[in-house]
């Protein structure tokens, strides 16, 4: 990660006075090269086309072509969170230069081709698999790609130390051109190597020297890394003592020196105090909260455990919830179908706390019911009385009616059968004399009896034009 | 080529480690391989059969993921129409037909496992294969889904499947077995 600047590599090298009159000379001579920097560049970027077409930039950003990164648009790290929607659904990445179908589904165009390429005769659309074929894809709008061609990704080498947020459709240009950790071709005609752009000046930086130290041969580009690395004589510089100390000393060193600053071992408990090695055990031995810390260590164990007991305890009681309320649930749809059978007239729908209000209920109900068709039960009976006494009385007229008319028959049956009988006694008057004293006796018999009929009769006649109007 | 579907991977597997709306499914790699994983499926009381049964299983991934499917292995013993069963080769070799064994124990069978372009078995349309649009997501959530419902139309686990449409009550008594066992395991 830390590649040596050229401050860097001047810094760490006091003793060499020639390397360092070398380096200062470059980095003069870097800002007058700028120049040469950009004619390089374009004789960079003309030879990245002869050797990279744009199609195979799918291989890992952690390896390198001959110095030159490679990267693949599908593995940058996006600086803000990209919305769903402009998600590849193959690559699900934001799409890179998306195609759609028919069906309006959206891919990279390259993801939707591999995947129709993968398929048999009979093309569908990966997602809604509706048919389709290869040539009926169609490019989005061109505001649409360079909307996603403006998001903003990390540099591909900000595994090397690259802090810089760009444009997606800018990353090539800026690894072309402006980033400092891609590797460049070094500056010195004699020299096939690459370094980092930031430390490319005129000079090459590969050409070994010994170093100051131990006398290895070393390029200057690596002389940092091996003073910190693997050279065994180089003496680091303490921070805290400002003694030197050699290399293989140094780690030994760090956990001695009396003048580092430490604080106190309770300071995660509480204890603010700081002071140095040499003075810190005489705290140690005073401090309340170093003593306490097993003990507070301990309690904080016994937390931790309760804490993920209580989780358990309360995943468990969430299951258990769950079922309760299914149990609920199926009750009261059994006490619902309950009450639609009952068929209630009238309440049915009224929620009941408990099994015995309900019954209550129903039993009331119920009575309401029976009393009312009581009622309606004796209303009936004497809506029947009125309307059988009507027709009786009625009847009974008819009846005395019929009477009259029967007994005015009789009369008159009377009369005729006397009529008829005084015919034939005078018949027999006139046959013999004895016979005439018969025959007056009989007639004054018959004047008499048909006397009596007559108003009889009148009546009779009144009797039936009586009826007659009773009728009408 | 690789490294693409490597760091499809990468990203999918971030993604449903940080996803919290996925119940009931855990996963990590193996040996830190991005093409392994390791998943563990925890089945919802619910299920009539394997409800509160912890699984584990393997997803094996191609090369070129995602145009074709991953594999997907049970370690626990499951006894279930689309997966074959644990069981001694012996027993192993009588039970399996003829499709069967092309794959070896555990492996699940359900169709969108099944690439696009072939079909050994002729019973699915290409309508219910691979697609590239499915993530693992989907594919652990198919196959808790087939947990639940199995499909014996094309059963992988003869015995199983026979057992399911038959006798219901033993089939169900086999689950509880596994259940049981994939608790012991933890």
């Amino acid at each position: 990660m830390d590649d040596p600047s050229v401050d860097e590599l001047l810094m760490g090298d006091p003793s060499s006075s020639v390397l360092s009159d070398r380096l200062l000379s470059d980095q003069e001579a870097l800002t007058e090269s700028r120049s040469y920097t950009r004619l390089m560049d374009a004789d960079l970027r003309a030879r990245l086309q002869l050797r990279r077409p744009t199609s195979s930039r799918t291989i890992s950003n952690k390896s390198t072509e001959n110095g030159f990164s490679v990267w693949d648009i599908r593995n940058l790290e996006y600086a803000t969170e990209v919305d769903d929607n402009l998600m590849c659904p193959i690559c699900h990445s934001p799409f890179v230069s998306p195609a759609a179908l028919k069906c309006q589904h959206i891919f990279c165009r390259q993801c939707l081709s591999e995947a129709l390429s993968h398929q048999q005769d009979n093309k569908t659309c990966p997602t809604c698999r509706r048919p389709t074929s290869s040539n009926s894809m169609v490019a989005l709008p061109k505001v649409i790609c360079r909307m996603l061609e403006e998001l903003r990704v990390k540099c591909p080498l900000a595994f090397r130390g690259c802090n810089e947020i760009i444009p997606r459709g800018n990353v090539q240009t800026h690894l072309d051109r402006y980033c400092g950790y891609e590797e460049v071709l070094c500056p010195s005609e004699d020299c096939d190597q690459y370094l980092p752009r930031r430390l490319a000046g005129k000079e090459c930086l590969h050409e070994p020297l010994p170093c100051p130290d131990c006398g290895e041969e070393v390029s200057l580009l690596n002389l940092n890394n091996h003073r910190m690395g693997s050279c065994k004589v180089a003496e680091i510089i303490c921070t805290d003592c400002s003694s030197s100390v050699p290399k293989s000393m140094y780690e030994d060193h760090i956990t001695s020196c009396m003048e580092t600053v430490l604080k106190c071992t309770a300071s995660k408990y509480g204890c603010d105090f700081t002071a140095k090695r040499s003075v810190m055990q005489e705290h140690i031995e005073s401090c309340a909260l170093v003593k306490l810390a097993p003990t507070i260590a301990l309690q904080n164990d016994r937390l931790g455990e309760h804490a993920r007991a209580l989780k358990h305890l309360q995943q468990k009681n969430a299951v258990h919830e769950a079922f309760l309320d299914t149990v609920k649930d199926t009750l009261a749809t059994i006490a619902s179908a309950d009450l639609a059978t009952s068929s209630l007239p009238s309440d049915s729908a009224a929620p009941f706390d408990s099994p015995l209000s309900h019954l209550l209920s129903l039993h009331e109900a119920l009575r309401e019911e029976v009393s009312r068709v009581s009622a309606a039960v004796s209303d009936l009976d004497a809506k029947t009385d009125t309307a059988f006494l009507n027709s009786s009385l009625r009847a009974k007229e008819e009846a005395a009616h019929r009477d009259a008319v029967l007994a005015q028959l009789r009369v008159q049956l009377q009369w005729l059968v006397s009529s008829r009988l005084q015919g034939i006694h005078a018949a027999r008057a006139g046959a013999g004399a004895l016979g005439i004293s018969d025959t007056r006796r009989n007639s004054n018999d018959a004047e008499s009896s048909s006397a009596r009929p007559l108003p009889s009769t009148r009546r009779g006649s009144d009797g039936l034009g009586n009826g007659g109007r009773e009728k009408l | 080529m690789a490294s693409a579907a490597a760091g499809l991977l990468g990203r999918q597997l971030k993604q449903m480690q940080t996803d919290k709306d996925i119940p009931g499914i855990s996963c990590g790699l193996v040996d830190d391989n991005v093409f392994e994983w390791e998943v563990m499926l925890m089945i919802s009381d619910e299920d009539r059969h394997y409800g509160g049964g912890f699984f584990r299983a393997r997803l094996t991934f191609p090369e070129d993921y995602p145009l074709m499917p991953p594999k997907m292995k049970f370690e626990s013993p499951i006894f279930h129409p689309n997966s074959i069963q644990f069981s001694s080769p012996d027993t192993d070799s009588a039970n399996l037909g003829s499709s069967s064994k092309v794959y070896p124990n555990g492996e699940v069978c359900i169709s969108i496992l099944h690439p696009p372009e072939e079909d050994k078995y002729g019973y699915e349309s290409a309508s219910e294969r691979w697609s590239p649009v499915q993530s693992p997501e989907t594919i652990l959530l198919s196959v808790i889904s087939m947990l639940g419902s199995p499909n014996d139309e094309s059963p992988a686990n003869l015995e199983a499947a026979k057992m399911w449409r038959e006798d219901p009550k033993e089939f169900r008594k086999r689950c509880r077995a596994n259940v049981r066992a994939s608790l012991g395991d933890e």
